[in-house]
């Protein structure tokens, strides 16, 4: 009877139990599992030709292009030049079988408005592409190619007119005329004012005093003082046209400004970019919680002779398509499987998936991006404690982890500039890993606040920034004997915690970048000193209360002060070589104080991936995102 | 033999047979290879300390993205050619991932996350949800009534969505317990609040049954007290089911510790975790490594394929009317 009542009897009289089901699934998953891992490939292979597997790399032109960055007048020869010599070929030359397609981009979330003068990330594809701008600017060319504007001239240090291209229209059919485009401009300043601390780039319209309509189509600017990084700066989407009604029927409150003679001025945002807010090659068919959308204008102006980097009837491609793709290897499958154009960021040990990929193609360049921690000033307003930061930071043992193919010490400074950046040896002579010393400087600081305990503080949402926040935390917590946690949240909140005015900030540092992308604009604002400047970053990675009548505090006040009278007075010199000294001394000055922010090793070299199809993109520039403005790229369909 | 003597051996007790694990095994084997696989994982997690290459949270432990390997050299490390001259550790069991981090202490020590996660969970929702239905259903009445329609709406919120909203909720404002940091408390909590409904349900049922048995109306009679015919009377019968229960929710609890961990809102960053390295660096380079994904998926599968059938196995064992029905 006992026999009977064995498992393997009641096996049988049960032939689908749950218990069977269970063991089933195991051995399935268990079997896969083994598939899986014998699809798979292992160290056995030889990886050692990925580096070479990818293409020559494009040397960035950065220096070339920042020594002409204050000279105006050359660069709109360049451009004259540029012109003639496209207008020679496109008459001979027969495009239509580079004309129509959809450019298919990604980007990880939606963007958080569409105004072009108001700072916001996700959304340069659709401003780009909808709106003018006065001109383009390729840094590696040091090219200016006229859009909006067709001709420009500095008549003297402190004024600038402007030529607006006759005959242009807004998507509505408006007229763009002086009005819009002094309007247009004019508007920075207020969108600025009135909407905070959060624009970051104000660094390029603060030095202009007015814009006056001269004429229909002609627009003079005032300028404060000189300013050597302006004609590089007129490149930039917020300096679009945008139409003045659409902003005055459908545009939404932002705040006000109060004016010199003190009364107020509300300010209104077309965050939504409402059909008729500007006068590009496409218009926003799309945007919604997959991504966005352009396509082509049918009335959009022609530019008759077209610069380089444009086509006399309108750009090649139809349309622009741009989805929302959160996470990092559903892109990169889309990538392989030829479903995106473009793919940013190629970590350098993935190289190996795309050998043999006849699809795409993986570009090499010199990284010029960041990785920075930023200090709460309010409890390290002693640069001893900054000091002592900086110094448990093991900086050898970070390239080596989280830099494969290699990092280089980054100064205020990127070293894509070389004629302003200082040498490694300068650099690592402030930035170098002694625990020791770290330890002796952190017992000797004041703190105001006690630190027992350092949270870096991050956004979600990349491993290599999760990484780079942990290395930091392990950092510490081993230089300098604290204990430390990581705290990584949504990108929005890590914004909204990151800004927040108080005395001192719920976190300690502020770890944001990830110093792995690539190029140059050749402004050394966009190549790291923004990071430092209490107008810019370097204001709210510190604690920009500090600087404020909130939380004021005296030597954080002058030291801000004499800061940004530096970063003044060099761009207000046009003198290259005058601007290079003025440039270093105040590196100097920020790696002998310790200011507010450090920068991480960033890798040696980046990658990108591109679609074999997509043509004429010219690969540097979209690292600056002016190649994105582009009209003469067109995508090979047989590629 | 006498009337009192027959009687005597027809309702007389059975000695009670002691316990033999040999003949349980033979009854249950999958059972107890389910009951093997639990215990090789908690030995592993338990002792990590011992068995572990490196730390598992230093970067640069090993060579980035370096395949399972024993004994094996710097030469094999032909990806790496960049790196000449720099010798790494000569084991390797499961490989590192792409910052150099050796998988097999990542894996060891992610047990201990996943069990103490999961076994705090199935405690305290198990056990509150335990609580809650012998007071509602005992008391009857507004009581269950209200108490019922609260577990009904919190069980018709997607599970994972409540968790992530309870985490999100009260994840900034929980303190360090010892054995217990903030984030695994908040994951404790969260995925108890997952859980607590559906153990009401069910042990609701079973209170409503013994509350109408005889023994309780007996102790009724008697003048016993709730108090007292909750805890003598009730309760003991009850945790047959809550055992059961229990081994049946502590695997569904890891892997909702996974999940959550997956979706970057586990423990913190860094910390090994079977369901955190599954996720990023794991899903990006999994093409060129996979280890990465395959070692911590293979200890996660095996915990909750070992509960599952040792659960399936006790639910038998404790009531072998249930026998059979999937």
């Amino acid at each position: 009877m006992r026999d009977n009542e064995n498992y393997w009897n009641r096996l049988r009289r049960r032939p689908v139990s749950r218990r069977s089901f269970l063991v089933g699934s195991g051995v399935t998953a268990a079997g896969a599992a083994a598939i899986l891992a014998g699809c798979g490939d292992d160290d056995d292979d030889d990886d050692s030709a990925a580096p070479a597997a990818t293409q020559a790399p494009a040397a960035t032109q950065a220096a070339a292009a920042t020594e002409a960055a204050a000279a105006t007048e050359a660069a709109a020869a360049a451009a004259t030049e540029a012109a003639a010599a496209t207008e020679a070929a496109a008459a001979v030359e027969d495009d239509s079988h580079k004309r129509g397609g959809t450019l298919r981009l990604w980007k990880t979330t939606e963007d958080a408005g569409m105004d072009p003068g108001i700072f916001h990330v996700n959304n340069t594809e659709v401003i780009y592409t909808t709106m003018t701008q006065p001109y383009t600017y390729q840094p590696s060319k040091n090219l200016f190619s006229r859009d909006g504007m067709v001709a420009w001239e500095q008549v003297d240090p402190t004024t600038w007119v402007w030529s607006i291209r006759p005959e242009m229209k807004f998507h509505n059919g408006d007229p763009v005329n002086s009005e819009a485009v002094a309007f247009s401009f004019s508007r920075l300043d207020d969108l600025y004012e009135a909407h905070g601390a959060t624009h970051t780039t104000n660094t390029g319209w603060l030095y202009v005093d007015n814009y006056e309509a001269t004429d229909e189509l002609t627009v003079t600017e005032h300028w404060k003082t000189p300013n050597a990084d302006a004609p590089i700066y007129r490149a930039r989407h917020y300096y679009s046209f945008v139409n003045p009604r659409i902003v005055d029927e459908h545009g939404e409150s932002v705040g006000t400004r109060t004016l010199p003679d003190g009364t107020e001025k509300e300010v209104f945002a077309i965050q939504d970019l409402p059909h008729g807010s500007g006068s590009g090659p496409y218009t926003l068919a799309r945007r919604d919680a997959t991504g966005t959308r352009v396509e082509r204008w049918a009335d959009y102006h022609q530019h008759d002779p077209a610069d380089d980097g444009f086509v006399k009837d309108g750009p090649y491609i139809d349309a622009w398509e741009t989805r929302i793709i959160p996470e990092a290897a559903s892109r990169k499958a889309a990538f392989l499987a030829g479903d995106l154009d473009v793919y940013d960021d190629v970590d350098p040990l993935e190289l190996a998936d795309f050998e043999g990929q006849d699809h795409v193609q993986i570009l090499e360049f010199p990284a010029g991006g960041y990785a920075h921690v930023g200090m709460d000033g309010g409890k390290f307003h002693d640069k001893r404690s900054r000091q002592a930061l900086q110094k448990a930071f093991d900086y050898e043992g970070f390239i080596q982890a989280l830099r494969p193919f290699g990092g280089t010490y980054q100064g205020p400074i990127s070293r894509l500039l070389p004629q302003y950046a200082l040498s490694q040896e300068e650099i690592t002579s402030y930035y170098y890993h002694d625990p020791q010393e770290a330890r002796q400087l952190w017992e000797a600081a004041d703190f105001e606040y006690p630190v027992d305990h350092i949270t870096v503080f991050m956004g979600a949402g990349n491993p290599l920034q999760l990484q780079i926040g942990e290395f930091m935390a392990q950092s510490m917590a081993e230089g300098l004997g604290i204990e430390t946690d990581i705290e990584a949240v949504d990108v929005t909140t890590w914004a909204a915690r990151a800004l927040e005015r108080a005395q001192v900030k719920d976190w300690e540092l502020l770890a944001y970048g990830l110093g792995t992308s690539g190029g140059t604009t050749g402004l050394p604002n966009d190549s790291n000193l923004i990071h430092y400047d209490p107008r810019g970053y370097g204001n709210s990675a510190f604690n920009h209360s500090l600087y404020e009548d909130l939380f004021p505090r005296a030597e954080i006040i002058e030291d801000g002060t004499s800061l940004i009278s530096m970063l003044e007075a060099q761009e207000q010199e046009v003198d290259v070589e005058a601007r290079a000294e003025l440039l270093r001394d105040i590196q100097h000055w920020i790696l002998d104080r310790h200011w507010c922010n450090w920068s991480l090793p960033p890798s040696t070299v980046s990658f990108y991936g591109f679609s074999s199809r997509l043509q004429d993109f010219e690969p540097d520039e979209w690292l600056n995102f002016y190649g994105r403005r582009r009209e003469s790229m067109w995508l090979k369909e047989d590629a | 033999m006498s009337l009192e003597q027959e009687m005597a051996l027809e309702y007389a007790i059975p000695p009670r047979q002691r316990f033999n694990p040999l003949r349980w095994a033979r009854r249950e084997p999958f059972g107890a290879f389910g009951l093997v696989l639990i215990i090789l994982v908690s030995i592993g997690a338990g002792a990590a300390p011992l068995l572990y290459t490196t730390d598992p949270q230093q970067f640069g432990a090993g060579a980035p993205l370096a395949g399972p390997c024993i004994n094996c050299s710097s030469s094999d490390m032909d990806h790496l050619a960049y790196r000449e001259g720099v010798e790494w550790r000569e084991h390797r069991l499961f490989g590192t991932t792409p910052r150099g981090r050796d998988l097999w202490s990542r894996v060891l020590y992610g047990g201990r996350v996943s069990l103490k996660v999961g076994v705090a969970t199935v405690l305290i929702g198990t056990m509150a949800g335990t609580v809650i239905a012998l007071l509602a259903a005992y008391a009857g009445g507004v009581v269950d009534f209200a108490v019922g329609r609260l577990a009904d709406m919190i069980i018709a919120i997607p599970g994972i969505l409540l968790a992530l909203t309870l985490h999100t909720a009260i994840g900034q404002d929980l303190p360090d317990l010892p054995g217990l940091s903030r984030q695994e408390l908040t994951l404790v909590l969260a995925i108890s609040a997952f859980f607590m409904p559906g153990t009401y349900r069910i042990m609701r049922g079973m209170v409503l049954e013994l509350r109408e048995s005889q023994y309780v109306e007996a102790a009724q009679v008697v003048g016993a007290s709730s108090l007292r015919i909750m805890w003598r009377h009730i309760t003991p019968n009850m945790f047959g089911l809550m055992i059961v229960i229990t081994s049946i929710s502590l695997p569904a609890a890891i892997l909702v510790e996974a999940s959550l961990s997956f979706l970057g809102l586990g423990v913190e960053p860094g910390t090994p975790s079977w369901g955190a390295d599954l996720s990023g660096d794991s899903q990006k380079f999994f093409t060129q490594g996979w280890w990465l994904a395959i070692f911590p998926g293979l200890a996660l599968s095996m915990t909750v394929f070992g509960f599952n059938i040792f659960g399936d196995s006790l639910r038998d064992t404790l009531d072998p009317r249930l026998r059979g029905r999937i």
